[in-house]
């Protein structure tokens, strides 16, 4: 019995080292890990600088592991074991509960007198780039959104972070900046109609709101707009605009990051106006299609968030050929995306960059070349006082 | 390379078991030849600068070694102490060159701070290098006149980067004459395998934990999580350095090679001395036999005994790394066992063995917060915290997140530092029937086969991947 079990374990190890290298080399060499969203390592380049100093081994080795022997089958595996088997709390990143599924957010400390400052300094430079707007007659709001973690508060575990003193302190000192130096601050965390109706407005399975959760707080922007200006920018009311649910499976950031395995599942929507608005699109400068929705070819395909103005966008211009209307100019991060598909219904021309990944000049140059009636900055409040990307209007542009 | 790397488990493995085992056993210089090659690829990975230096170091020993197998006692004593110094001018100019000099630049602010990269296992090829050597001077071996097979000696891939210490008269003969079969084979991949997943499962699990816990502000650090981070470390070192242990001596087995045993669950002993028999086995005797008894070990008056201890624990501080963290850790250690030798002599025995193994335990936590922490600071800041001092209460909701997260890691760690599995073993072996004979021989198996597909699901999920002991 002794020499039967050891030969088998010869046979099971000797087979597992020996196939992993077979189909290691024969694999198809994919560049991109879809579920990881992420590029996959490639081959590192020889050279002799890079044996002598083993920096080429340290890298052929991130080669390897990215591409090595059933990855994805395993990767797949270990996380349906951590979700269902072992029942972690947190998988992937994802805290798993039995109805939504939450980012985990590291454990957070700040230094209250710290966030003010660094709070104060931020507005402060918004405060310029209002007035650079205000300069010319345009109007300027930095509107901040609620994410998914500080929707769901109270669905994190006691136990784990969910921001909520930070948030808190964070918008209490951006209301007081904005009223100090007189920026126009828009917190659609403050429509109740977002807060209430939250099951339907913020999505279970991504860190953005939904389509109707966008425009809900697109209503509550414009109304807040019109009520500071005395103007008339009208939005679709609720009999004009008609959601269509798809039936395609929305694979949001948790869900994706869980492989798709998972039991919380959820649709994606679409939105259609009772009046027809025809319009161009020009993307990064080229002339795209006259479409605000990118649904996938099938129903059987999963769906993502970029189903909104096909995700993010360095640049896109969407003309409506309605001069009697403002323009305005929408910058920001992805939560600026499935607002944009409602938005343009406000306005003759939408202007919309993403400073993460338009490099051809600053947003103050931008503004200055375009002067849109309207300047508004969509940012959650995971992002609302970060400088880097869309948090930095005067300076280098870069991600 | 690591052993837990894709690179190592799928390339270099595989193909040179198929090399070595195409050579016919008869060609025995050939198969060491190709051992040796692939040892000499397996350390240059790290950087060819470094394989250079070994082979420099295997050089130092190699003529070392002859000169001290003279039969003019004179010159082999002269041989022997050349290398020692050279072995040692070696170790302490690529190990301590920064440390020296950055002690000197505190005093002397003029004094340039000095950054010399530590070369992977210097610390491990050098002490074997220098076994060899003075072995050789004692007549306790007989010199090794193939370089070659010095060169096999101290650079075989297994034990080079991390140990065990493999003494030359363990694997003389079987550099030359040993015979590799299926039992040997079998038992090595085994063991190669349970290591392997032990490194995976549970020492990257402890080591992402310990990394939170020692990285995590310490102001807003409560007792419980600075015990938990602790904890974790001490589980994190352990099961580390066990695993690596474990493949190197079944990989050795593989190709015919028995290493003695490293560890012994060093967690289950009930005082300091006992847990520094079970710990690093190899290390423990290196020192006892090379620096303790030469001393004069304890066969002196007390003060020279007590001396020769500090001095021993002193040196196994700065073996172990270049800053003040290892020789207080290593004299902490000496201070410890000259207490339980001088002063609790005879009283451990009469206390309840729970009560020593818990004494024992927190010593040896308390030791491994030394250890870890970044700079002494780090140290007392962290201690600290471990003991009331500067913490934010007792409990947090870190400490909550933490165990729960990873809770079958730490009922595993609990199992897998106990000699649970050795003790169901004994059980069923005087159980003589076929059930109890099936489990013996099939479960072992099927476990190191399980953890070793599980430790390779872990190995492509993630990148954090480092071998503690590489450093030294």
């Amino acid at each position: 019995m002794k020499k039967v079990s050891g030969f088998l374990a010869v046979i099971c190890f000797l087979t597992l080292i020996f196939s992993g290298m077979v189909v290691t080399v024969a694999k198809l060499k994919e560049e991109k890990s879809f579920y990881e969203n992420r590029m996959l390592d490639a081959m590192p380049q020889y050279s002799e600088q890079a044996v002598a100093d083993g920096t080429y081994f340290t890298d052929l080795e991130s080669y390897l592991a990215d591409h090595a022997a059933f990855r994805y089958t395993l990767l797949k595996f270990r996380t349906y074991f951590n979700e269902y088997i072992i029942r972690r709390p947190v998988v992937n990143n994802v805290i798993v509960r039995d109805d939504i599924l939450l980012i985990y957010l590291d454990y957070c400390f700040f230094d209250r007198e710290e966030l003010k400052e660094e709070t104060d300094s931020f507005v402060s430079e918004l405060s310029k780039l209002q007035n650079l707007v205000e300069g010319y007659g345009g109007n300027y709001y930095y509107v901040g959104v609620p994410c998914q973690y500080a929707i769901f508060e109270d669905k994190y575990p006691s136990y784990l972070e969910n921001r909520a003193e930070y948030t808190d302190e964070v918008l209490a000192d951006f209301n007081a900046a904005a009223d100090k130096y007189g920026v126009n601050f828009i917190d659609a965390g403050q429509c109740k109609e977002l807060m209430e109706g939250r099951d339907i407005y913020s999505s279970k399975v991504d860190n953005h709101y939904s389509l109707q959760g966008a425009y809900v707080s697109y209503k509550y922007i414009i109304d807040n707009i019109n009520k500071d200006t005395g103007g008339e920018l009208k939005y679709p009311a609720d009999d004009e605009i008609t959601f269509t649910e798809l039936k395609n499976n929305y694979l949001g950031s948790s869900s994706r990051k869980l492989f798709g395995i998972t039991k919380i599942t959820e649709t994606l929507f679409t939105a259609e106006f009772s009046e027809n608005i025809s319009f161009t699109r020009e993307d990064d400068g080229a002339a795209g299609y006259s479409q605000v929705y990118y649904p996938p070819e099938n129903e059987y395909k999963d769906v993502m968030y970029d189903l909104y103005m096909c995700g993010d966008r360095a640049e896109t211009v969407i003309k409506t050929n309605r001069p009697q209307l403002p323009d305005v100019l929408i910058y920001g991060d992805s939560f600026t995306n499935a607002l944009e598909c409602l938005a343009y219904y406000s306005f003759d021309e939408m202007r919309s960059i993403d400073l993460r990944h338009y490099d051809k000049m600053s947003l103050a140059d931008y503004i200055e070349e375009y002067k849109p009636d309207y300047v508004i900055c969509i940012r959650d409040y995971e992002a609302l006082i970060k400088t880097e990307g869309n948090g930095s209007p005067f300076g280098e542009i870069s991600e | 390379m690591l052993f837990s790397s894709v690179s190592f488990l799928l390339f270099f493995l595989p193909s040179l078991l198929a090399v070595y085992f195409c050579v016919p056993r008869r060609f025995r210089t050939l198969r060491n030849l190709v051992l040796l090659i692939f040892s000499l690829f397996f350390y240059g990975c790290g950087g060819v600068r470094f394989l250079l230096l070994m082979l420099a170091s295997i050089m130092i020993n190699y003529i070392g070694g002859m000169l001290a197998s003279l039969k003019n006692k004179r010159g082999a004593k002269w041989g022997m102490i050349g290398a020692v110094i050279c072995n040692l001018l070696l170790l302490g100019y690529f190990k301590y060159t920064g440390f020296f000099t950055q002690t000197l630049h505190s005093f002397i602010p003029s004094v340039e701070v000095v950054n010399v990269v530590l070369p992977i296992g210097i610390s491990f090829y050098t002490f074997q290098g220098l076994a060899y050597v003075v072995d050789v001077y004692r007549g306790d071996t007989r010199v090794q006149k193939n370089p070659l097979w010095v060169a096999l000696y101290i650079s075989l891939f297994p034990q080079l980067i991390a140990g065990p210490i493999v003494r030359y008269q363990t694997i003389a003969d079987e550099i030359k004459g040993r015979r590799e079969n299926m039992e040997d084979f079998s038992a090595g991949c085994v063991r190669f395998m349970i290591g392997f997943g032990k490194k995976m499962l549970l020492a990257n699990a402890a080591g992402r934990l310990a990394d939170i816990a020692f990285g995590f502000p310490s102001e807003h650090m409560s007792v419980s999580f600075a015990w938990m981070g602790a904890l974790a470390y001490t589980a994190q070192i352990y099961f580390d350095f066990s695993a690596y242990s474990d493949m190197a001596i079944g990989m050795g087995r593989m190709f015919g090679f028995h290493f003695l045993e490293n560890f012994n669950y060093p967690y289950i002993s009930k005082s300091v001395t006992e847990f520094w028999r079970r710990w690093h086995i190899s290390l423990s005797s290196w020192f006892r036999d090379y620096v303790y008894i030469p001393l004069g070990g304890n066969r002196c008056s007390v003060p020279r005994h007590m001396l020769n201890i500090m001095i021993v624990w002193f040196l196994t501080g700065m073996w172990h790394g270049a800053s003040w963290n290892f020789i207080i850790w290593g004299l902490y250690f000496g201070i410890i066992l000259l207490i339980e030798k001088y002063l609790l002599a005879g009283v451990l025995d009469r206390i309840p063995s729970i009560i020593r193994h818990i004494y024992t335990m927190v010593l040896v936590v308390i030791s491994w917060v030394i250890f870890r922490s970044e700079d002494l600071s780090a140290v007392w800041t962290y201690l600290g915290a471990m003991f009331g001092i500067g913490a934010e209460g007792f409990w947090s909701k870190q400490t909550v997140y933490y165990f729960i997260q990873f809770y079958p890691e730490w009922i595993l760690f609990f199992i897998c530092s106990t000699p649970v599995a050795m003790v169901v073993g004994k059980y069923l072996t005087t159980k003589k029937n076929l059930f109890s004979g099936f489990v013996l021989n099939f479960v072992p198996k099927i476990f190191a086969v399980a953890v070793f597909i599980l430790g390779y699901i872990e190995l492509v999920n993630g990148s954090f991947n480092p071998f503690i002991y590489f450093r030294f």
